[in-house]
């Protein structure tokens, strides 16, 4: 038997081996480890070393790179899957069939894909949670922070496209729930805020048209999202990944802090690259375990004269769709999602704190950190709502009730301020109050200057809505129970609205303090609408129903 | 311990994908087929034993050991009809090409061949090659697993149509079905429909009355228009259908073989509606008739259904639509006799619908004026249960005991003018609208000598005023 | 780390205190209840007639001028009338004015029979033996040429005379569901009806009777101007 260490060295040194891989015969010195990573083209997007702080697990979870891994299983298995679908109507429903029953390894490569799907939208999430805690949006990396919330916004139009393509019910009517929202974008929708009077927009040239190909959702719509959902949408997301790496790298690989020391350093061969193999490989495992146990659903084909009752969108936009109860679908299709990207993008930029950055820390960010966990608590909260609570007509199911049971009609809704005949009080009122509320909560925290002790103060507006319920009770025969509401939500959003950042901010310059303060003042509005509807059944606060603006 | 774990999730990923290829590589239609191979070869070699000539009994062995070491694959067929049936995956008996004479002794299923239709050997006027199999079976056909082609599941909507059900395709195709063999239980399902008025409320393709939806694609009702909680209501033989057969058919064939009040409740009570909303006003065709009989047996309730689940819009390619017999649709007969014209008339109307067979005993019309209903303060009194119950007492008139009170020309006017929605007499005018009204028959285009020979007939089924009270 | 979970279990126990919340609230409505008499009325009125505008009572004179048979037991009739009370028991030799009073505003005003532009002519004899109705038929037809004007097209809101029509009215209205009515009760009213019809609405009180009716009817085409055109369309006048 030939002396297979010789015949390593042989072949390994032959002008074959040498050609394709540099670097001859493998001997474990820095030199060598170095060479690993710069010399290949896949690795050397990595650096040669690394922090040890950056590899421990719980810094990063791996979640970025995990959201790395499942897009390229996303490619490979939609590259096969690919090879079997047609995007027209009587096909399509057909050949997920056919896949499903007759192709080998048809039915795994299916799931894996969907599951893999719906496992990146919440990871990425994860990672925007993680990034965000650690502080690793702030200087140098605010513009990474934007590409990165741009990547998750393809990332949910990319699951979003994908949803139509088996065309089955739930395809087709969570696509139509999806673009009639975007049938209501301001000015460049035919049933948004001024956009067919101002801008003579129809169903037939505005912005839902562009999308759909059409004015439904139809043979148009399936090849226009088929195009976008394999092939635009994915190179642009490469480029802006290829972006995403570099500037990582650019900006000085995981926890950087800034300004510091320099610290001790690994070789990324193999202390980083072990646990990325690992990462990946514990992902595969879980997502093909997933795929083996569990199959991706498929409805009855697609019928647009039959509307499943209820009819949800994915549970990605659930929470929107939840919005959809408060608001008219421009604020919740479209100016809430616009305004959470915007706010994402703002972040670094109003946060000018060089605390920090490169570690978990609640001490030092407490205001930054408490904003954002209550928007991503928010969020997860609405969605909870929406996919386990809203049963058939979109009445309230707790979760343990069957959706069989019947539910009494719901009562009649009324607005408070509007044209007369429409709302209780004239719309001039509304405006003003509400303009002077919402301007009230934006320059409240700038505007007292001392300091508060936050117990002290919470209970002061607890106390003093509790006096207006009271009031309201006994003047107005409004019961305590609606009561109860007003004091609730009133200390809730006194609390996290005015309280928190005239303890925190009051001292930002006035550019950055207008900008965070208008971004909390809308996350409040959109709790004060909550409670207008649960408590009072109020469902406009003003409405202008001639130009179809109705908050 | 990296490499502990490097080890560890590469075996276990290998084992996975193994795993995923094994299953995928052993799905039970291989069972099946490989079952099927044997038992056939098994039988071919038997059958090579009793043959006397060796050369012949070897060929015949020689082909059995063919026949069973045949390669397994999915077996489709590319129906005329655009679709792909892959039923002969697994019944294999019922592929020509594997089993040219399309018959053998097996009696299970999926092995046995096709029976014979009452001795027609169906292959030959419906080649399967051509047809495939679900044209007339319905079922999920590019399904390859037992469940789901079978179609009880969740996301098919046309499962199998078992037993005499299966007359129900037959009929979309073959318009002649009231006079071809095979085809009978459907045909007795068209007769009852007319015979027992149903067109008086349901229009079939716009020919019939319009108190309510037309059948003409009652076939093709997708099921999201049917309220889960309706259909959990549904008790077939007292019981309630488990999950898989919440089905267009078992849906039907409640309405005509239980109580559609029943499962259609809808609102009576304004609970969870501004307004009451009356429950169905489809008849109870397992209450007695006049004569003190169920006026639908369960047989009749299923040819009706076999009937029904015939209508579809569904477009089948002109060549295979079999002619009716006779110009179509029959003219009306001519009658000489008065008498005998109004009876034909009041079953061309579908009078029968409200009014009973012959105008013998009104049907039921939730609260409307009916027989045995309590007055309205002790209604006050009553559980919603009750009240309901007291509602549903509500009746159409009964013609036999009503017409004595007419005189032709009132009754003419009468049927003419009818009784609107709005002005039925209502027992709880606080409940929901009686569902059921008379229509103003001369907007329905029944006038002149047909409703005056009507009125000639109905006259003479009225009993005499003088048995009640001698005056 | 430890101040994560510090801040997470302040959020969650805001969502459980939002949750209490949400199911605390109830409302509730009711509705306000009518007596069964009242409603029942209003259901006749929903759909009038002239008739109802007229008097619910006939007048002194002609009770006095009418046999004393129809008016046997008419005290206990209005004591019953009094408490609204339309299906209670009434003695066996009660006449058939007050039994019409009684039992037919079951469910419409008296207003309506007293003020019907029914007439039917009687026969002799047994009533339902067919010399009964040979005779009827013959003193309609006797009628007819003698009146010509109470037949006449123009007069038909006024007199409407036709065959057996009171016996076929009273037994339809029997034959409702609801209708305390029997037969034996149906023949002293049925007696009763005719009686009046002949000596009230035609004859010598042929005049007044025109008078009253086409006032009635005057009335009701002001008061019910839609209900007034659909029951000409419909010839029920």
């Amino acid at each position: 038997m030939p002396d297979i260490e010789e015949l390593k060295k042989e072949v390994v040194n032959s002008q074959i081996w040498r050609s394709i891989f540099r670097g001859g015969t493998w001997s474990d010195t820095p030199r060598d480890r170095a060479n690993h990573m710069i010399g290949n083209v896949w690795m050397h997007i990595q650096p040669a070393k690394v922090r040890k702080r950056a590899l421990e697990w719980t810094y990063t979870w791996g979640l970025g790179g995990i959201s790395f891994f499942l897009f390229l299983v996303l490619v490979l298995s939609g590259v096969l899957l690919m090879f079997y679908y047609r995007p027209v109507p009587g096909l399509a429903f057909r050949d997920i069939k056919d896949l499903t029953y007759a192709v080998t390894l048809g039915k795994f490569l299916r799931n894996v894909h969907r599951w893999a799907a719906q496992a990146m939208v919440l990871i990425v999430i994860l990672h925007m949670l993680r990034v965000f805690l650690t502080g690793s949006y702030k200087r140098p990396r605010e513009f990474n922070w934007c590409v990165g919330v741009i990547l998750l916004t393809l990332t949910l139009f990319l699951s979003f496209t994908g949803y139509l393509l088996p065309w089955d019910q739930l395809a087709l009517w969570a696509v139509t729930v999806g673009t009639n929202m975007a049938g209501a974008t301001p000015f460049l929708g035919n049933a948004g805020p001024f956009g067919a009077s101002l801008m003579h927009m129809q169903m037939n040239n505005d912005i839902r048209f562009v999308l759909l190909g059409g004015t439904t959702v139809g043979a148009n719509t399936l090849v226009r999202f088929y195009v976008l959902h394999c092939v635009a949408v994915p190179l642009l997301l490469g480029v802006l990944i290829i972006l995403h790496f570099w500037r990582v790298r650019k900006d000085g690989f995981s926890a950087a802090p800034y300004g510091e020391v320099t610290e001790p350093k690994l070789d990324t061969w193999p202390n980083l690259i072990k646990r990325e193999y690992i990462a990946a490989a514990a992902c595969l495992l879980v997502l093909m375990v997933w795929a083996l146990l569990v199959n991706a659903p498929l409805d009855v084909i697609a019928n647009p004269h039959a509307t499943p009752n209820p009819e949800k969108a994915p549970w990605y936009f659930v929470g929107l769709q939840e919005m959809l109860y408060y608001f008219d679908p421009w604020i919740a299709g479209v100016m809430v999602p616009n305004v959470i990207i915007v706010g994402l993008m703002a972040i670094p930029f109003i946060d000018p704190s060089p605390k920090g950055i490169g570690r978990y820390s609640f001490k030092e960010r407490p205001f930054a950190n408490t904003m954002f966990l209550l928007g991503i608590i928010m969020w997860f909260i609405f969605i909870f709502m929406g996919e386990f609570c809203r049963g058939p007509n979109f009445m309230w199911y707790w979760p343990w009730q069957s959706w069989l049971l019947q539910k009494p009609a719901p009562l009649a809704t009324w607005d408070l301020f509007g044209p007369a005949g429409v709302g209780k009080y004239p719309t001039i009122l509304g405006l003003a109050l509400i303009g002077a509320a919402f301007s009230g909560v934006v320059l409240l925290p700038k505007l007292i200057k001392k300091n508060l002790s936050l117990v002290k103060a919470t209970l002061g507006c607890a106390v003093g809505f509790s006096l207006v319920a009271l009031i309201l009770r006994y003047g107005a025969h409004v019961p305590l129970s609606h009561g109860a509401w007003i004091v609730f939500f009133g200390t809730f959003i006194s609390f996290f609205g005015v309280l928190i950042p005239q303890r925190h901010i009051r001292h930002l310059d006035w550019a950055r303090y207008l900008v965070t303060m208008i971004l909390v003042a809308c996350t409040m509005g959109l709790l004060v609408k909550i409670c207008a509807r649960l408590a009072f059944n109020i469902k406009y606060l003003v409405t202008i129903p001639s130009v179809f603006l109705n908050i | 311990m990296y490499r502990k774990l490097f080890v560890l999730f590469n075996f276990a990923l290998v084992a996975v994908l193994a795993y995923a290829i094994w299953r995928s590589a052993h799905p039970m239609w291989k069972v099946y087929q490989r079952t099927y191979y044997n038992m056939a070869a098994d039988a071919m070699e038997k059958q090579a034993a009793t043959i006397k000539d060796p050369a012949a009994a070897a060929k015949m062995r020689e082909q059995a050991e063919d026949l069973r070491n045949t390669p397994l694959k999915i077996k489709q067929i590319l129906t005329v009809f655009g679709g792909v049936d892959r039923c002969t995956t697994c019944h294999v008996a019922m592929d020509e090409f594997v089993n040219p004479t399309m018959k053998n002794d097996f009696t299970q299923q999926p092995y046995a061949a096709h029976p014979l239709v009452d001795g027609i050997d169906f292959n030959k006027t419906h080649n399967f090659q051509k047809y495939g199999c679900t044209v007339c079976h319905q079922g999920q056909g590019m399904a390859t697993t037992a469940k789901d082609a079978h179609g009880f599941v969740d996301n098919w909507q046309k499962p199998l149509l078992k037993g005499k059900y299966i007359q129900a395709a037959c009929a979309r195709c073959h318009a002649n079905f009231e006079h071809a063999k095979g085809m009978e239980f459907v045909a007795l399902g068209k007769k009852l429909f007319y015979k027992h008025g149903c067109q008086g409320c349901h229009a079939i393709d716009g020919v019939g009355q319009t108190v309510t939806v037309d059948l003409g694609d009652i076939a093709d009702k997708p099921l999201e228009r049917i309220e889960p909680y309706n259909f959990s209501l549904v008790r077939i033989d007292g019981k309630a259908l488990p999950k898989d057969q919440w089905t267009l058919q078992n849906w039907i064939f409640a309405h005509v073989a239980s109580d559609p009040e029943s499962f259609v409740v809808n609102d009576p009570l304004a609970k969870y509606n501004p307004q009451p909303i009356a429950p169905t006003g489809m008849v109870n065709w397992t209450a007695d008739d006049a004569s003190g009989h169920r006026e639908l047996s369960e047989q009749d309730a299923a040819a009706i259904t076999t009937f029904l689940l015939s209508l579809t819009h569904e477009q089948i390619p002109y060549q295979y639509h079999v002619a009716g017999i006779g110009p179509m649709p029959d003219p009306d007969p001519h009658f000489a006799d008065p008498v005998a014209h109004g009876k034909y008339v009041f079953e061309k109307y579908g009078c029968a619908a409200c009014h009973g067979l012959l105008g013998a005993k009104g049907r039921r019309n939730f609260n409307a004026l009916g027989p045995g209903q309590v007055s309205l303060d002790q209604y006050a009194k009553l559980s919603d249960a009750q009240k309901i119950a007291e509602m549903a007492k509500g009746r159409e008139p009964t013609l036999t005991q009503v017409v004595g009170t007419y005189d032709h020309q009132e009754l003419v006017n009468k049927i003419s003018n009818g009784v609107p929605e709005a002005a039925v007499a209502r027992y709880n005018p606080d409940g929901p609208m009686p569902p059921l009204y008379m229509p103003a028959w001369k907007k329905r285009g029944l006038q002149g000598k047909e409703l005056d020979d009507l009125a000639t007939w109905l006259l003479t089924i009225g009993q005499s005023n003088q048995s009640q009270g001698g005056f | 780390m430890r101040n994560y979970f510090k801040y997470l279990g302040l959020a969650l126990g805001i969502v459980v205190a939002f949750g209490l919340m949400a199911l605390v609230n109830t409302v509730s409505a009711s509705a306000a209840g009518k007596s069964a008499a009242e409603l029942q009325r209003e259901q006749a009125l929903a759909n009038p007639y002239p008739n109802d505008l007229g008097p619910e009572r006939l007048d002194a004179a002609t009770m006095k001028a009418y046999p004393a048979k129809f008016f046997v037991g008419l005290s206990a009739a209005e004591k019953l009338m009094a408490k609204d009370d339309h299906t209670g028991a009434l003695p066996a030799d009660t006449g058939g004015y007050a039994l019409m009073l009684v039992r037919c505003s079951t469910c419409h005003s008296a207003a309506r029979p007293l003020n019907s532009r029914f007439v039917e002519v009687p026969g002799e004899g047994k009533p339902g033996t067919p010399a009964y109705i040979a005779s009827a038929a013959d003193a309609m037809k006797k009628l007819k040429a003698e009146h010509p004007e109470y037949f006449a097209a123009e007069n038909s809101g006024v007199w409407q005379i036709g065959d057996h029509i009171w016996s076929r009215y009273v037994h339809r209205m029997m034959n409702k569901p609801g209708c305390p009515v029997n037969g034996v009760e149906g023949k002293k009213i049925w007696e009763f009806l005719v009686y009046d019809g002949m000596h009230r609405k035609v004859g010598a009180g042929s005049t007044a009777w025109k008078a009253h009716q086409e006032k009635l009817i005057d009335e009701f085409k002001a008061k019910y101007p839609k209900r007034y055109t659909v029951l000409k369309q419909e010839d029920d006048l």
